[in-house]
């Protein structure tokens, strides 16, 4: 294997110095095809984001490299896809690798699409002419060579594919390519979680036999999906670096579900995340570059909370955003057992799922603002990570400070209190007022409670019925009623003005 | 004096009976949750004009200042909840919390805080909560009541004493007159004299032997 590693990381060579934007590491959807291929027999080591979106090598030598696509409603670019694969094939030929190659298209969509003919690969290499019947390729050194010399002298794809083509391309190859060459169908996002979820649960069964099967399953989620996406954070990483061996997946898995600890919460609480990703890329028409800066949104998200909720305290300061119990339960909280803590950080569940749709929300709206196309996504990579806008000096709880409101230093975002529950409003309010700094603005959606300008404090000797907007201090804030942020099913798509709504200290409502 | 009494004698309603809360447009789960009423809590008393709250708290179970920052908070919280609302739009700068203790002296600094609610300690005897006697002297802490008129009127015997003790002499009487009269300013012996002539003297002083 050492050998042909050698080999792969020759053809690593010509693709890690590409643009920013193909740099950008990992899609959720391809996280999850990632471990369900850790989990089929006779893997040997899965690759994400190596040569391909998923690269897969078996006991038996296969090589299964796979490009991952998620299109729900568009038509994908059969001839890019297709072209990438048999350049990744044709490298593999020159090389003299031993792998038997299998390129593959998993994708989602919901009309079927077809590999590829012959002539149709020829007229997408642009060489149905000239194209050679065979071509013999030199030895791997001078192939090595050769292609560092005429492929990766450019750093674009599609100039390195051009140059490869032009001088290797051939029919025979073209016909094998084909013969090999796999569009596999996956279901959607959602479906396809489901489906991974109850594949894990069998691979590794709750301990706690009457223990709630949905939490389980996701805890298995958010476990496996932190194990894959450490990975990215890599600088200038190598094959051994990147590959993951089944057999220290499996260990790591049995491992960490023996004993419920921190860690289970904090995968439970990244199964979340995941699980909040899939249902908005499934209901909602997000441009590609929507639905890429999401991705990049979450893939921290799922950082960030793997870092505040590994302690106790870092998971109190969750639950003090954004549950709707009083603040006697959650001070109590630190002193409960693991398994009642779960137990507890999953009846909360609808408070986070809320706490993320409105921070991902505003982060995707102050995005889409700052950058234009992908390429400009690693330029600004701080701004898609939720760690950028949380000041970490407040320990209370998740304390926002977004540098685009000129008028608040400290944020918070609150659960939804809507409904008859009246209990749940006074119990959110009682948490807020006695939290340490005072929040400036509360996201506060569908509280009924007045929005714009409110008083921690205010003297009785001292009646004012008309204060000005200019003095707000520690005893003042604002609520933000949230209906100009759309969350719900279709309203992702959307991009709203931060600054002319939740930044601003008029309410556009009440102005109309 | 019956503190319960005299607040309905004033027209205050109890929030905390029946659905008197509901007619005044004030939900009690925004103060507590129904099912877990404060021990504290005696009455929420409500004005007639619906522009005062008295929330009567029983001082013997906590110490008052905690008590007064537990309850301010639990105000704070209230008002906030119900910024909207007109109703405790109307009465959010007269919530006023009426703590009854029952023995010792308590620090009454708590009611020099006017923040968010004023506060009134008072003394009282609780061995019937539903009952709560206080003494005069304490009652008159409550704002609205009203000490009765017959307390300010003349008292016909001392009136006639008192004119008895009147000078008859109508040159004693013109000496009672407001007058600009300039001072005798006569020095004796080196001793400023100011006082009245000795004619005048002698008159004075003949009345105040009488």
């Amino acid at each position: 294997m050492n050998e042909e590693a050698d080999k792969l990381s020759i053809m690593y060579e010509g693709d890690k110095n590409r643009d920013a934007a193909d740099k950008i590491r990992g899609f959720l959807f391809q996280d999850y095809i990632t471990i369900r291929c850790l989990l089929q027999n006779q893997v040997k080591y899965v690759c994400s984001e190596y040569l391909e979106d998923v690269d897969v090598f078996f006991e038996d030598g296969t090589f299964e490299f796979i490009q991952v696509k998620y299109y729900p409603k568009t038509d994908p670019n059969v001839k890019k896809v297709s072209t990438d694969l048999y350049y990744q094939y044709l490298r593999l030929q020159m090389l003299q690798s031993t792998l038997k190659a299998k390129p593959s298209l998993y994708i989602h969509r919901n009309s079927k699409v077809e590999k590829p003919t012959l002539d149709k690969m020829k007229e997408y290499i642009g060489h149905e002419n000239e194209l050679l019947k065979s071509v013999t390729y030199p030895n791997t050194a001078v192939s090595a060579a050769w292609l560092r010399t005429n492929v990766y002298s450019t750093n674009k794809k599609e100039e390195q594919k051009k140059n490869l083509f032009a001088a290797m391309a051939s029919e025979d190859s073209l016909k094998k390519f084909i013969a090999r060459f796999n569009v596999v169908h996956q279901l959607d996002i959602n479906q396809y979680k489901k489906e991974l979820m109850e594949v894990l649960a069998r691979a590794y069964p709750n301990p706690d036999k009457g223990g709630d099967e949905e939490h389980w399953q996701l805890i298995l989620l958010g476990l496996s999906i932190s194990y894959i996406q450490r990975r990215y954070t890599l600088v200038n990483p190598v094959f051994d670096q990147l590959r993951v061996d089944k057999k220290e997946f499996d260990h790591y898995m049995t491992e960490s579900v023996k004993t419920k600890t921190e860690q289970t919460i904090v995968s439970y609480l990244a199964g979340i995340v995941c699980e909040k990703y899939g249902e908005i890329i499934n209901s909602n028409d997000l441009s590609d570059i929507q639905t890429h800066m999401l991705n990049t949104i979450c893939q921290n998200t799922v950082r960030w909370i793997n870092e505040i909720g590994k302690n106790v305290d870092g998971q109190y300061q969750l639950l003090n955003t954004y549950s709707m119990d009083d603040a006697s339960k959650i001070t109590g909280y630190r002193g409960i057992s693991v398994d009642d803590r779960l137990l507890y950080v999953a009846e909360c569940k609808q408070g986070f799922l809320v706490f993320l749709g409105y921070l991902w929300k505003i982060m995707l709206n102050i995005c889409q603002k700052k950058v234009n196309n992908e390429t400009e996504i690693s330029a600004h990579f701080e701004i898609f990570d939720p760690l950028y806008y949380i000041d970490s000096s407040v320990s209370d709880y998740v304390c926002l400070d977004f540098p685009e409101d000129k008028y608040v230093n400290h944020s918070v975002i609150l659960p939804q209190a809507g409904g008859n529950f009246k209990g749940v409003k006074r119990r959110i309010v009682e948490r807020m007022v006695s939290v340490s700094p005072k929040p400036g603005k509360w996201f506060f959606e569908n509280s009924k409670i007045m929005r714009g300008k409110n008083y921690y404090n205010y003297n009785t000797a001292n009646v004012s019925e008309n204060p000005t907007v200019a003095d707000l201090g520690e005893d003042s804030f604002y609520i933000e009623c949230m209906d100009c942020i759309g969350i719900d099913d279709d309203e992702w798509s959307t991009q709203e003005d931060c600054n002319a709504c939740v930044f601003s200290v008029k309410c556009v409502k009440e102005e109309t | 004096m019956i503190l319960q009494e005299e607040f309905k004698i004033n027209g205050y309603k109890d929030l905390l009976v029946g659905d008197i809360a509901s007619k005044y447009e004030i939900n009690l789960e925004d103060i507590f949750d129904l099912d877990q009423k404060p021990k504290e809590l005696l009455s929420i008393f409500i004005s007639e004009q619906r522009d005062e709250l008295f929330f009567l708290l029983n001082g013997d179970l906590a110490e008052i200042d905690s008590l007064c920052d537990v309850w301010d908070d639990r105000i704070r919280v209230f008002t906030i909840i119900n910024g909207k609302s007109e109703a405790i739009h109307k009465l959010k700068y007269n919530i006023v919390q009426l703590i009854v203790y029952s023995e010792g002296i308590p620090d009454r600094s708590p009611e020099g805080n006017l923040l968010i609610s004023r506060k009134i300690i008072i003394k009282g005897d609780m061995t019937d909560k539903d009952r709560i006697v206080i003494d005069d002297d304490e009652v008159i802490e409550l704002p609205f009541h009203m000490i009765p008129t017959d307390a300010f009127a003349p008292d016909v015997e001392q009136m006639k004493r008192l004119g008895q003790l009147l000078p008859e002499d109508e040159g004693l009487l013109a000496l009672m007159e407001k007058k600009r009269k300039k001072v005798n300013r006569n020095k004796k012996e080196g001793v400023l004299d100011k006082s009245f002539g000795e004619p005048d003297y002698e008159m004075i002083k003949g009345w105040l032997k009488r």
